[in-house]
């Protein structure tokens, strides 16, 4: 295994191959705090790519309702039960991650879910489990939260499904840093779907190989956000590019949400793969439940964006730039009570303002003489 | 009285059952891999053969050992199976090997958390000079590799695939290319099956129950450029038996000329539990062992 720089742990760590960085690094931030499961994000993703025979238990953007909502069931819970309680030594990981805690004779940690894990796309909300009497109420003794966390693949700089391959059939392209299946030459021992702790890979039935999300990367190459972005109701995610920390640019959106404001956390960074995908946590949740799945910058990330619109302008803008546009947003401005997308050249691609302008409107409109429903 | 010669008729024909069956089955003369494998000739259509086939009670047995693949990761390093039999005739133009082995579990489902049961079998491209490594061949020194799978062999049967084959009781909304007219129903469906549309024939409709490959080494499998053998395989009180048969020589796969009859050379072996969720690298094989084309019955 060779050594490799895991910014996201703080740490040098064992990896298949060598450190081999893409030019540029697909990347994105998922809000969760405006996600309401419409499960939009999941349908476009489904009607683009996967509504042939032998996917149909295949969702390459799924969105689960937390804690118990998991697709394939209860990933998140059986890799970290596998790996066991780890330690955080401040910023600095000192667990082991799966590279590390792979038992001997195997590249890596991981598992294979069952099939019928696969079954369950988002248990606690689309599941009907009975009937309830009119008027029930229920009583639980832990505090009450929940959230819908949206998930794609991460396209990680370290990509387990990559290092477990024994073909060599997985790559990460070096122009946009998208990991790809190469549906050529995989012979469906899915190794790829043993390792990725995130369940990304599919084993596709009717080929006999393995798929997953390929960042719609064809969109992408002509500057266009993914099929799940464009069409995100709730206006939850950005696409754009990240750099490394020591070369973060204020102006990039991405960058400036992880690594100046830190607002912006990678899904179970512990794990070693340094994924792309980037959340801010729900504002609601318990510390602890944040920190197992976010690492330990939860709690700052969460007091910053809760306090955005009073104490950084900055930050409320870019946060209201979600959903703004189709392009992939490599560079913004924020302007006089305006924030605006650029291009990579700085050409505008949308501006549109921090704050919208907001109309009330009276319940009873007079003029007509008739009472408003809120379609009117 | 009566009632004793009741009991005792059920038993007493039972174990003259058991006594003839036993002789009818007594094995073959079996000889171990360090005597080697001799496909002798003398058989008709040699890749018409069954595993069933008569002609294979002319064909000596060889017990060939296995060893775990523990060289490269992922590693197998529990021997879930102590060795195959291996049997093998061969003509002018091809050669056969029937390979049995204990599985009490019959895996035919490549889906989700399920795998197949498989067998290969590896020849040097052609007789003589240097050995390749045994372990999937070396650079410069490729090996022909032949796989057999129960799921092949499952495809071939059932026709095109559909959900209820691997999930009965599965129910499909909608498939969008079955909506769409014509040509673009096909289109349509390609379109979705991406290994399909890149030409991986692992997702092309099965033809035979056997890939032919070579390789140069761990993770270089790759198809021959021509597909031509055959296999044939029954399951039966916990036991498979498989029959891959090959061209001696074809003209479009690399490595040289090929084999020929009356030649020494090698073959090696791999076998996959389905049920132990074994694919790939996760395997057992064997060393080299002596192969003789040829030979007289
Ligand atoms: S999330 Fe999983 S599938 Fe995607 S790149 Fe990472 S390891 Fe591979
Ligand atoms: S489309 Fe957006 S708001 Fe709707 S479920 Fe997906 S991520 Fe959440």
């Amino acid at each position: 295994m060779a050594r490799v720089y895991n910014w996201q742990i703080n740490r040098t760590m064992s990896y298949w191959y060598g450190e081999a960085r893409p030019k540029r690094q697909f990347a994105a931030v998922f809000d969760i705090n405006k996600c309401i499961a419409c499960q939009t994000c999941t349908l476009a993703c489904k009607t683009t790519w996967t509504s042939g025979r032998g996917q149909e238990y295949m969702f390459w953007n799924n969105v689960e309702s937390k804690p118990y909502g998991s697709y394939p069931l209860a990933y998140d819970f059986k890799i970290l039960d596998k790996l066991g309680p780890q330690p955080w030594e401040g910023e600095r990981y000192e667990g082991s991650t799966i590279f590390e805690a792979a038992p001997a004779g195997e590249r890596l940690l991981g598992y294979l879910p069952e099939s019928a894990d696969y079954a369950h796309p988002n248990v606690g909300e689309d599941e009907i489990v009975g009937a309830v009497d009119g008027g029930m109420a229920m009583e639980l003794p832990q505090p009450v939260w929940m959230f819908y966390l949206a998930r794609i693949c991460n396209h990680c700089t370290y990509p387990a499904c990559l290092a477990a391959c024994p073909r060599g059939a997985i790559y990460k392209r070096p122009e946009d840093g998208i990991v790809l299946v190469d549906q050529k030459r995989c012979r469906g021992y899915r190794e790829c779907v043993r390792a990725c702790p995130y369940k990304r890979v599919f084993f596709n039935s009717h080929t006999r190989v393995s798929e997953k999300c390929i960042g719609c990367f064809p969109l992408g190459e002509q500057d266009v956000q993914p099929r799940c972005f464009t069409e995100c109701i709730g206006k939850i995610r950005l696409r754009g590019w990240i750099s490394t920390p020591s070369a973060a640019n204020e102006d990039n959106p991405i960058d400036y949400l992880v690594h100046v404001q830190k607002v912006a956390l990678p899904l179970m960074p512990q794990l070693g793969l340094e994924p792309n995908v980037y959340y801010i946590p729900p504002i609601h949740v318990p510390e602890p439940f944040l920190v197992q799945l976010f690492g330990p910058g939860a709690k700052r990330a969460v007091e910053r964006y809760k306090h955005a619109h009073t104490e950084n302008k900055k930050l409320a803008a870019l946060i209201n730039l979600f959903g703004c546009t189709s392009h992939v947003i490599p560079r913004f401005r924020v302007g006089d009570g305006t924030v605006a997308a650029l291009g990579d050249k700085g050409e505008e691609l949308v501006t549109v303002p921090i704050r919208e302008p907001v109309t009330v409107r009276t319940a009873f409109d007079a003029k007509r003489g008739v009472p408003r429903l809120n379609v009117t | 009285m009566c009632k004793n010669v009741k009991k005792f008729c059920p038993i007493f024909a039972t174990l003259i059952f058991l006594f003839a069956f036993a002789c009818a089955k007594k094995p073959a003369p079996s000889v171990p891999a360090a005597q080697g494998i001799t496909a002798n000739y003398g058989v008709a259509a040699i890749g018409e053969l069954a595993c069933d086939s008569p002609e294979w009670q002319r064909a000596v047995e060889t017990v060939v050992p296995l060893l775990p693949q523990d060289l490269t990761d992922p590693k197998q390093t529990v021997l879930t199976l102590a060795e195959i039999r291996v049997k093998a005739l061969c003509d002018d133009t091809a050669v056969a090997f029937r390979i049995e082995w204990q599985d009490v579990t019959q895996d035919m489902v490549e889906e989700g958390s399920r795998f197949s049961d498989a067998v290969a079998v590896q020849l040097p491209p052609v007789a003589g000079g240097e050995v390749p490594d045994p372990t999937m061949g070396q650079a410069g020194l490729p090996v022909h590799i032949h796989v057999w799978k129960a799921s092949y062999e499952r495809a071939l049967d059932l026709g095109d695939w559909s959900l209820r084959q691997d999930f009965p009781n599965a129910t499909v909304d909608h498939y969008p290319s079955d909506a769409a007219s014509g040509e673009d129903k096909e289109s349509l469906a390609r379109q979705y099956a991406v290994g399909l549309a890149a030409g991986n024939p692992m997702a092309a409709k099965r033809l035979s129950s056997v890939d032919d490959l070579w390789a140069e080494g761990f993770g270089s499998l790759q198809p021959l450029p021509v597909q031509a053998s055959k296999g044939s395989a029954q399951w039966g009180n916990g036991r498979w038996a498989v029959v891959i048969s090959r061209p001696l020589a074809l003209a479009e796969w690399p490595g040289g000329e090929g084999l020929q009859k009356g030649q020494n050379t090698f073959a090696a072996f791999a076998v996959w539990d389905g049920s132990q969720n074994q694919a790939g690298s996760r395997k057992m094989r064997t060393a080299w062992v002596p192969l003789r084309l040829g030979g007289a019955l």
